[in-house]
């Protein structure tokens, strides 16, 4: 078993990134790895609820979903937060988030084993 | 000696991230480590179109892949979701939904996600491109 960190830097509708992203990180605990997700620069966009539109996937309704897939570590970048806008109110409320400053994502980078960025 | 994974993310015009992984990919080799798969996933799965023709003295990234398969027997994973949508088939897929030729052939070989979170697990080191 593998530690994974997953970091989403996108928005969430500019491109598929942050869709594929987040099947990628689903996927990771249903073969036996541990997910951590951190959502820094555009990233943190991703945390505010999102209508739906038909014919396009809600991504913050599969985002609530993570917990269901025992992913429980949710990072926030607390200057990508700050410099856009994006509060502590602003973050669903599926998502139980911590915010982290930059000392903290070294520390968080450098315990997990393999880190990706979508 | 370590064991690679590389996830592959972008496109293979995408800057220079091809002759990166290339690059990357040979030092690997040349330090007596092993690289177990390559992972094509997002627009990294345009790297397996076998319809995509040289274009003058550019660096052709399918031509690398077919060369790793044969010299390393690296498993060339080609995301199936990532790839149908992206118009990246197989011969069954062409079959199924009657479209007239199939750009994914051997060696890559179409898989899911589980097929590369199960090859992690003897992974030491995963790098993304």
């Amino acid at each position: 078993m593998a530690s994974l960190l997953i970091c989403f830097t996108q928005t969430p509708y500019g491109s598929t990134t942050a869709q594929e992203g987040l099947d990628f990180a689903l996927a990771a605990t249903n073969f036996g790895h541990a997910v951590s997700v951190l959502f820094k620069d555009d990233g943190v966009f991703q945390l505010v609820k999102s209508a739906s539109i038909k014919g396009v996937k809600n991504h913050s309704k599969r985002l609530a979903s993570m917990p269901f897939f025992d992913i429980e570590s949710c990072f926030v970048c607390q200057i990508s937060a700050t410099q856009r806008g994006v509060n502590v109110n602003d973050v669903m409320d599926a998502i139980d988030a911590t915010f982290v400053t930059a000392a903290q994502q070294i520390e968080l980078i450098s315990s997990s084993d393999h880190v990706v960025t979508f | 000696m370590a064991n690679y994974s590389i996830l592959l993310t972008s496109g293979p015009y995408h800057g220079d991230a091809a002759l990166r992984v290339k690059s990357f990919i040979d030092g690997v080799l040349e330090n007596g480590d092993t690289v177990d798969n390559v992972f094509f996933y997002g627009e990294g799965v345009h790297h397996c179109n076998h319809f995509a023709v040289q274009s003058g003295d550019e660096f052709y990234p399918y031509d690398y892949w077919i060369q790793l398969f044969a010299s390393q027997h690296t498993s060339l994973l080609v995301c199936i979701t990532a790839a149908i949508k992206r118009g990246v088939v197989s011969g069954d897929e062409a079959k199924e939904n009657g479209i007239d030729g199939a750009n994914l052939v051997a060696p890559f070989q179409q898989a899911g996600l589980g097929e590369f979170f199960s090859a992690l697990h003897n992974c030491d080191r995963l790098v993304q491109f």
